[in-house]
């Protein structure tokens, strides 16, 4: 029984990639909420609340970009 | 218009060192330009509303089609894309410039590119919207919906978008910020989508400066037509909105985005799916079923990340929710979202294609879409408009307790419009397909679907007044804090250094986990999910916009080269020819007076479907049909068959001259004047040429002795309604020509199969319905 038959003529195959989806799915949502608000995350969100000052202006300080 | 003491930024000799730090340059934002789109969508507002009022009256009673002032312009056929256009392009599309003039050139902390580029950006797009005004009413129609404007319309279009994108996109070249904000991505994917979508769907073969045939033909305009469609929908109602909310949500709510790490996700997800949904909106027609089902998966999968970004907006409330019930800017935006999120979720329900079965056709679809344009879009603007409004004219709002007044006419208002129109697009769904016991149809006859629903129309009138109301209420309030505005506004001036050349983005950092604490390919995973390569796009607009670019037409090309390329999809029927000059002529006047507003030429392969109208339609019917005339609404009953089930010349004159004659209780509008207006017959050989000049295989001969053969045609159709007792002299009248087209619909499945020759040719001059 070859891997081919195992997904294309069996259930196995979409029984299968349903699972890995959801899960991979499952994974992404937990991801973005658990772990989606911190470091520069927060600060880049923050762009839209100053008119005038930018928040990453300039590179060549590193500081400007390392956090 | 306020002078403006502004510095370019470029080469300023302004700029000055302060300190140790980088050279500061001077810069101010142009309000003035907003302060212009903000006035012209309350404007529009009020104009696409007050039309969508006058349309609704029409559904109720063909009174309001005015064709007893003796006009011809105003009747439903007519108005209903003037609706569409000015909501859309007029209203939202202004409020979508307000929005981008207005946060973009904060987001980037830079001035709009040119001042000059603005400003024909703002008077081109309104001239645009005068000649949509003008020539709509006028039946001069591409009659591809969204999409109706002419072809000298359409290029001026496109030239002012080209406009728009050189100022926008010459914006991130000219910007302080480094990375772009994630409102600028939405901005981006609306700039270069709708640039993609509007040009390939629009192109014709003119005809005359007023009049052009789709080069595209049957099933594939249709495809092309909804390709463009739904994603009008995506990328002009939806991701511009977003770009509103990531910017003024969190403005008025004084907090950032709930979570930035959801919106990268949810902005690639939504341009990745959304081009592929197109086809859910031609279920069970003659498109190819590969297609259909595509566009089904796509549209159900469209539903996370279209709750992403509601999720997005509604969490960025958290720890807020107090001054939601004291702020109506804040009411206006959680309302918005939520409309947003219903709509998003009722979306990919109706693209399944059993739902699909029931909805299609019906006023469900309107139903929906109006809880999206008015919940959605309009609430989004409106709640701009009360937050930029006192920002813009440096004044407080005149009416403060006017804004909470417009939310609840508002809200009311969709209520009263969305109820009513579900239920009756559920009646009229079910109607359709019931039989009784006996298994005939229990409603044969059609207009007893639709007098049912005028109490439902009724309503419908009341909920959209109310919101016109509010939409009104808006305007004056926004006049009165304008004529309160300073003499002259305070231009603030703002000092950042500009970006640094030979920027380098901090390397992407290595894995955090440690060595053999677990497998290599997590640790790949987590540097993946740091999203640092994001990060790096951020700072890189020329890459990001070709990313997007790349993943909107890729895409689009999985489905259009299939649609095309594949032969036996569509397959030919040796029976189905072109239409006669006459015919062609009538079908002129078919796509002029908007029939295909309320009449569809598309049956289903469905019971209910066969038994009312006929054998279901064939994709090869359709090979000479520029542009396709499927339709997406049954105000009126399918017509692909009328030609077999009404094969009387005279029904057709007695019903086009006053529709309650022949069908008591209709709602269509009467058409007199096509009775009294001669037929132009030497027109229709610039018609055919176009026609041939998109594939319809018209000979030399055809092209040439086009008025003689219609006129030869028209003269024994006249015959036959003199014969039964019908007016005479109408063989000059344009009604003749639209009974010849009419009479030929359905028709050429059942004609005897001539021996094919080389070449093929014209049929001969048929007496209509009469064989």
């Amino acid at each position: 029984m070859s891997a081919a038959y195992l997904l294309a003529e069996t259930s196995f195959g979409a029984i299968a990639s349903l699972l890995i989806f959801f899960a991979m799915f499952i994974g992404i949502v937990v991801w973005i909420l658990v772990a989606g608000r911190s470091g520069r995350w927060a600060r880049d969100a923050r762009i839209p609340l100053d008119d005038d000052k930018p928040v990453t202006p300039r590179s060549t300080d590193s500081q400007g970009t390392k956090r | 218009m306020t002078a403006f003491a502004h510095n370019t930024p470029s080469g300023n000799p302004a700029g000055f060192p302060s300190g140790s730090g980088p050279l500061l340059e001077r810069f101010s934002y142009d309000d003035d330009i907003v302060r212009k789109f903000l006035l012209a969508t309350i404007l529009w507002g009020v104009v696409g509303m007050l039309v969508g009022v006058l349309i609704a009256l029409q559904l109720v009673d063909s009174y309001f089609d005015l064709s007893w002032l003796g006009s011809k312009w105003t009747s439903f056929g007519r108005l209903r894309p003037l609706h569409t256009n000015a909501v859309i392009f007029a209203f939202a599309g202004n409020a979508i410039f307000t929005a981008v003039y207005y946060s973009s050139q904060r987001l980037l902390k830079t001035r709009m590119f040119s001042d000059v580029l603005s400003r024909v950006h703002f008077w081109g797009w309104q001239l645009i919207i005068v000649a949509a005004a003008v020539t709509l009413p006028l039946g001069m129609t591409q009659a591809k919906e969204y999409a109706e404007l002419e072809w000298p319309i359409d290029i001026a279009v496109v030239l002012v978008w080209v406009v728009f994108a050189v100022n926008f996109l010459g914006m991130l070249a000219t910007r302080r910020e480094r990375h772009l904000y994630v409102a600028i991505w939405f901005y981006i994917a609306t700039v270069i989508a709708i640039a993609v979508l509007y040009i390939f769907n629009n192109l014709v073969m003119p005809a005359s400066w007023t009049k052009s045939y789709s080069i595209y033909a049957g099933v594939q305009d249709a495809f092309m037509q909804w390709w463009y469609g739904h994603n009008a929908v995506a990328f002009f109602l939806t991701t511009p909105f977003l770009g509103m909310m990531y910017y003024f949500l969190p403005k008025a709510a004084e907090r950032p985005v709930f979570s930035y790490r959801l919106s990268i996700v949810h902005f690639w997800t939504i341009v990745f799916l959304y081009i592929w949904a197109g086809p859910h909106h031609l279920h069970y027609t003659a498109l190819p079923e590969w297609a259909s089902t595509l566009g089904m998966l796509f549209s159900l999968m469209l539903w996370m990340p279209s709750w992403g970004g509601m999720l997005n907006g509604l969490l960025t409330l958290r720890g807020a929710w107090h001054r939601v019930a004291s702020d109506p800017i804040l009411k206006f935006f959680v309302v918005a979202i939520t409309f947003y999120g219903m709509s998003t979720f009722e979306g990919p329900l109706l693209s399944v294609k059993s739902v699909n079965a029931l909805s299609h056709y019906t006023d469900w679809t309107i139903a929906h879409v109006h809880a999206g344009a008015l919940g959605w879009v309009g609430f989004m603007v409106f709640g701009m408009i009360y937050w930029l409004t006192p920002r813009l004219f440096q004044t407080p709002i005149a009416r403060q307790s006017w804004v909470g007044l417009h939310f609840w006419i508002g809200t009311i208002g969709i209520l009263l419009y969305i109820i009513p129109i579900y239920a009756a697009g559920l009646t009229q769904g079910l109607m359709w397909r019931s039989f009784n016991a006996q298994g005939v149809l229990e409603y044969p006859q059609f207009i007893e679907t639709v007098t049912v629903l005028i109490p439902f129309y009724w309503i419908r009138v009341v909920g959209g007044s109310l919101y016109l109301a509010g939409m009104i209420l808006c305007g004056i309030n926004i006049l009165m804090t304008w004529s309160k505005r300073p003499s002259t506004y305070d231009v603030p001036v703002y000092e950042a250094p500009a970006l640094a050349r030979g920027f380098r983005e901090a390397p992407i950092p290595g894995p955090r986990l440690p060595e053999n604490s677990v497998p290599h390919f997590v640790r790949k995973i987590d540097v993946f999910a740091q999203l640092r390569w994001h990060r790096k796009w951020e700072g890189m607009p020329l890459v990001f916009t070709v990313l997007v670019l790349l993943a909107v037409v890729i895409a689009s090309l999985f489905q259009i080269i299939p649609i095309f390329a594949r032969k036996s999809d569509i397959v030919a029927i040796a029976t189905v020819t072109p239409l006669t000059p006459l015919e062609v002529a009538g079908r002129d006047i078919y796509v002029e007076e908007g029939c295909v507003n309320c009449h569809s030429q598309m049956i289903r392969p469905l019971r209910a479907e066969t038994e009312r109208y006929g054998e279901y339609s064939k994709a090869g019917e359709f090979v000479y049909d520029h542009p396709f005339l499927w339709g997406s609404r049954r105000i009126g009953p399918d017509l692909a068959r009328v030609g077999k089930s009404l094969p009387q010349a005279i029904w057709h004159v007695r019903h086009l001259n006053r529709p309650t004659d022949t069908t008591p209780g209709s709602i269509m509008p009467p058409f007199p004047h096509l009775l009294d207006e001669t037929l132009d017959f030497n027109v229709i050989g610039n018609s055919m040429d176009a026609l041939r000049a998109v594939g319809v295989p018209y000979r030399d001969e055809d092209v040439a002795n086009a008025a003689a053969s219609a006129r030869a045609q028209a003269a024994v159709l006249a015959q036959q309604i003199d014969a039964e007792k019908g007016p005479a002299g109408t063989e000059d009248k344009r009604v003749i020509a639209l009974i010849a087209y009419l009479l030929r619909l359905g028709t050429d499945l059942d004609k005897p199969l001539t021996v094919p020759t080389a070449s093929p040719t014209l049929p001969p001059v048929v007496t209509g319905g009469s064989q």
